[in-house]
């Protein structure tokens, strides 16, 4: 290609150049915007994103920090009475930055407080690290700091054991979980029951051959609802009646036992007055109703017991 | 009928590629050199393995993907147009740069413990440091790089990436003393060397990181007048900065000797006008070190201003987005690791295309991922995979957090 025409060819390039140029710029900075509003859409959609639980203050709470304020959680950050900590705590006996907190998976919230700041965790006084590492933070544990009571709820799915681990080196104890009977509420005892293992040594004594049935197996006891009975009223007998007596009136058996029958002449002299009606107890609305999820992703494990 | 969703990312890629395709087509249409041809579907070959096929190993910023590419492939065209022999190296540089990059990726997505590798890095990169001072050869007044096995290597670029690691480490901790040291080691051993922009750079991207780690503004103004007094000392000390100073104030007044190179500099970025010389054309092998410092003055030269004002905004763009990574970053370490590698990036774009226009005295450090230059196309793209690794661990949380939000009553 002559130079001539390669010239004339790259002048005309040039605003195909600066046109593709001004393009990707544009397109670039329309992807930021777009990208800015989807975020902020996502923050009121999920306010709690990126959040581990919030604080709850207790009891008796200040006049800056109500009780029953609640104060979001994120994954690590500081604590302190100053607005730009991750977590203001504006109550007294609270440090510009008091405590650094840090969530481990696992593990719970781990509070490391600041040099010269007290803070306890379940009344537990972290005075050095070697305590505050023993003693993180789990769901509905209290953490005292200052004057300032709060208890931390941690949200469904993030990964922290109900109860709190000891220490990092100790094995992690798994609390015994009580297992329920079929057809018995939560709560009740193991069957069958478990016994402690032979003493060594011990022979077990022979048994005579074993015959149909033995060893007894343990056979759960199958509980059976009592029934009731309606208890089966026998007349009583009475002298042949006179044709000139008045005949008395036998009203219809109650259903009460060993309860006088009314209107029975033999059993009760005042005159019979029929038994008020039995009446259903008034429609609690609040008791049938489900329970109302709290907004967005909170739900709490006391939830999960209840 | 479902409407689809809508992929922002294609049509920027495809505009990528359509620029460089073109470009390198009229290249080859200049000379018919077959590696013009070559690269024409080489370069658009490479833009659309990170685009369209990185993000299905990982999920990365595509935004960041494409911008990157753009710039990278800019330097490429460039240099082709001025002196192919650097293109081949650079388009080597550039395949080096990508596979850097995903590996830092890896690592930023793998890792859980820095300790460890934080603690080797310090004296690692102490020692780089040092090298150049013992083996390396002084070039243009400063002793950056040292040869290995025929390549040279300029270890600044290197621990620029430590630097950060070990400084978002400690300050994610609250830790002072470790990384103050080492930062104070860094610079001790660049003003050594008399790699003064390089110690600014450190030095600014260490400060700002501080300030965005701990808020404590007294503390930064402090460390900011510490940095002026030290330039106002290096001023007085240094004979080659009171020489840059004066170039920078006028360089007209010794346009032959000391001020030629930015006076060229300036007289082909006027002379591109609005749209540029037209690519192939012009005569940017007249300004020093075109191919290094001063190739955003022949990109203005050949493209015109309007292109060169888009290429500042991609940098702005790529900052923008930078910030908005690290704040969405769930982790400290991590945001603070996105912000420095943001930090660090803007200051070198400032203060060499400060430096190029006359806004700031020249410092000598390189174009990000545009610029000539083995080691600093890598370190730049290795930021850039510190980054994107840390923008694949928010879509990760994301994830996460839609899938716990899955069923759950919202208050409206």
């Amino acid at each position: 290609m002559t130079p001539e025409i390669y010239e004339v060819l790259s002048l005309a390039m040039r605003y195909w150049f600066t046109l593709v140029g001004v393009l990707i710029v544009w397109r670039a900075f329309s992807w930021l915007r777009k990208d800015r509003r989807k975020e902020h859409k996502r923050l009121r959609r999920l306010p709690d994103a990126g959040m581990v639980g919030e604080f709850v203050v207790q009891s008796p709470g200040t006049d800056a920090l109500p009780e029953g304020t609640i104060l979001s959680v994120p994954r690590e950050g500081v604590l302190g009475y100053s607005r730009v900590n991750d977590i203001p705590v504006p109550a007294s006996g609270v440090a510009k930055s008091h405590l650094d907190f840090t969530f481990i998976a696992g593990q719970g919230l781990r509070i490391m407080p600041r040099p010269r700041c007290e803070c306890f965790v379940d009344d537990i006084l972290l005075s050095s690290k070697k305590v505050a590492r023993m003693n993180p933070l789990g769901h509905g544990s209290i953490l005292q700091v200052g004057d300032a009571f709060l208890k931390l709820h941690l949200f469904a799915g993030i990964d922290a054991p109900r109860y709190v681990s000891l220490a990092e080196d100790e094995p992690e104890e798994t609390p015994p979980e009580q297992q329920s009977a079929p057809g018995y509420p939560t709560g009740m005892p193991v069957y069958p029951p478990v016994y402690p293992p032979m003493p060594q040594g011990y022979q077990q004594p022979m048994y005579p051959p074993m015959q149909q049935g033995y060893p007894p197996v343990y056979q759960q006891p199958i509980y059976q609802q009592p029934v009731y009975q309606q208890p089966v009223y026998q007349q009583p007998v009475y002298p042949p009646v006179q044709p000139e007596m008045n005949q008395p009136v036998y009203h219809p058996v109650q259903p009460e036992m060993n309860q006088p029958v009314q209107g029975d002449p033999l059993c009760d002299t005042q005159p019979y007055e029929p038994a008020p009606p039995v009446t259903e107890p008034e429609h609690d609305p609040e008791a049938i109703r489900p329970r109302v999820r709290h907004s967005r992703r909170r739900r709490y494990a006391e939830d999960e017991q209840a | 009928m479902s409407k689809r969703k809508r992929d922002w990312g294609r049509p920027l890629a495809r505009a990528v590629k359509a620029f460089y395709f073109s470009a390198f087509l009229l290249l080859f249409l200049r000379d018919f050199q077959w590696q013009g041809l070559a690269l024409a579907f080489a370069v658009p070959l490479m833009v659309s393995l990170t685009t369209d096929l990185l993000p299905r190993l990982f999920p990365c910023d595509k935004l960041l993907m494409s911008l990157t590419n753009f710039l990278c492939a800019l330097g490429v065209l460039v240099l082709y147009d001025t002196n192919p022999e650097y293109a081949y190296q650079q388009v080597i540089n550039y395949g080096i740069g990508l596979i850097a990059m995903v590996v830092c990726i890896y690592l930023v997505r793998r890792v859980r413990q820095w300790g460890v590798l934080v603690w080797l890095m310090v004296p690692v990169s102490l020692v780089l440091l040092a090298l150049p001072l013992v083996i390396g050869r002084e070039t243009n007044g400063a002793r950056n790089w040292f040869y290995v096995g025929g390549v040279s290597v300029q270890p600044s670029e290197i621990v620029k990436l430590s630097l950060l690691l070990v400084l978002s480490h400690y300050m994610s901790r609250r830790k002072m003393i470790p990384w103050l040291m080492f930062a104070v080691g860094c610079l001790g051993l660049l003003m050594l060397q008399k790699d003064l922009g390089t110690a600014l750079m450190y030095y600014g991207t260490a400060l700002m990181l501080y300030f965005a780690a701990s808020g404590n503004l007294p503390l930064t103004v402090i460390g900011l007048g510490g940095g002026v007094g030290a330039a106002f000392a290096g001023y007085k000390m240094f004979a080659h900065v009171k020489r840059r100073v004066a170039i920078w104030q006028n360089p007209f007044a010794d346009y032959d000797n000391a001020g030629y190179q930015i006076v060229q500099s300036l007289m082909a970025i006027a002379s591109g006008g609005l749209f540029g010389l037209g690519l192939g054309l012009g005569s940017p092998k007249t300004i020093p070190v075109y191919h290094t410092d001063f190739i955003f003055a022949v990109i203005c030269e050949q493209f015109g201003l309007i292109f060169g004002l888009c290429v500042l905004l991609m940098y702005v763009a790529l900052i923008w987005r930078g910030a908005t990574i690290a704040m969405s970053a769930r982790s400290g370490f991590h945001g603070l690791l996105s912000m420095g590698c943001t930090l660090m990036l803007g200051l070198q774009t400032f203060l060499i295309i400060g430096g190029v226009i006359k806004l700031i005295p020249l410092t000598g450090v390189t174009m990000p991922f545009v610029s000539y230059g083995g080691t600093s196309l890598v370190s730049a793209l290795c930021l850039m995979g510190l980054m994107q690794g840390v923008a694949s661990l928010n879509e990760d949380h994301l994830q996460q957090d839609a899938e716990l939000a899955q069923g759950w009553e919202v208050d409206e």
